[in-house]
């Protein structure tokens, strides 16, 4: 394999990445949110069933997550690890990345039966 | 080469291979969005290392540089990851580059930091018990072409330089 070949290759899969990554960030992901911790779901939260805005509590060993759930999305608004990351990941946006907390082992995703036509 | 001299490149490599890892570590996350996007800078010095020294060398190399890496930047707590990122790579690193001319050096160093991005989003996939983390996959693959490539030139360039003025010679077949 040659230099060009390899430039060639890695540019075509770059190329499928944005491909999927666009079609991740354009669909629907409806309204119902999914909030999972090491692989069981605690909560399956229909947001156009909210009406006021309510918090969460989910702990984990000695930690714990506060989850702010509005009419319009869900947040991780305080975690007690140094990281901050899924704080800082701010709101689930329609179509965007799910929030992680890899210490917590949670995870706040749009639920899977929103995906399809 | 003697002992002592290797022993001595091989401390200066990791010691090297540290501080650019720390001060790597000082930047802002490049896209806020995904945390863990970043060049890797230090592992120009494992590529290195396994081309001038072999591969037991780089592999003491990478593993010291990982732990010592996690406790001075205070990520103990995303060791495993680390550990399991670097291992990946390292696995491609092993098995692939005899096949890899110097010339292609940056092609290899892709297949790395596409490997390492793999194995750290598989082992969070496992430990989380969710595939919730797999949309990342399509961002890491793409960060993971631009940052191997671009060490993976850096440490080519070197080593091109170092062998035109005959610092050093690639041993192509020999261990």
């Amino acid at each position: 394999m040659t230099g060009k070949r390899w430039f060639l290759l890695f540019l075509l899969t770059a190329l499928v990445c944005a491909g999927v990554l666009l079609w991740q960030l354009s669909r629907d992901s409806g309204r119902i949110v999914t909030i999972s911790q090491d692989g069981t779901v605690l909560y399956t939260i229909d947001l156009s069933q909210v009406d006021e805005p309510y918090t969460l509590t989910v702990s984990w060993q000695d930690g714990c997550n506060q989850i702010l759930v509005t009419p319009e999305t869900v947040q991780v608004t305080e975690a007690t690890c140094s990281s901050q990351v899924c704080v800082h990941h701010g709101p689930l946006e329609a179509g965007g990345s799910p929030i992680v907390c890899l210490p917590h082992h949670l995870t706040i995703r749009w639920a899977e039966s929103a995906v399809g036509p | 080469m003697s002992k002592t001299r290797r022993l001595t490149a091989l401390s200066l490599l990791t010691a090297a291979s540290l501080c650019v890892f720390v001060l790597e570590a000082q930047i802002p996350p490049l896209i806020p969005a995904v945390p863990g996007v970043k060049l890797g800078l230090a592992n120009v010095f494992t590529l290195f290392a396994i081309q001038v020294l072999g591969a037991p060398d780089a592999l003491a190399l990478l593993l010291v540089r990982v732990t010592v890496g996690s406790f001075v930047t205070g990520q103990v707590a995303a060791l495993g990851y680390s550990l399991c990122g670097g291992l990946a790579s390292y696995a491609v690193l092993l098995l692939l580059r005899r096949q890899f001319p110097l010339k292609q050096l940056w092609a290899l160093s892709v297949l790395c930091a596409v490997a390492h991005n793999l194995g750290q989003l598989l082992l969070a996939a496992f430990v989380m018990g969710s595939s919730a983390v797999l949309w990342y996959l399509p961002v890491l693959i793409l960060a993971a072409l631009l940052s191997g490539a671009f060490t993976g030139l850096a440490c080519q360039l070197v080593l091109l330089r170092l062998r035109k003025s005959r610092l050093w010679k690639r041993e192509e077949k020999s261990e």
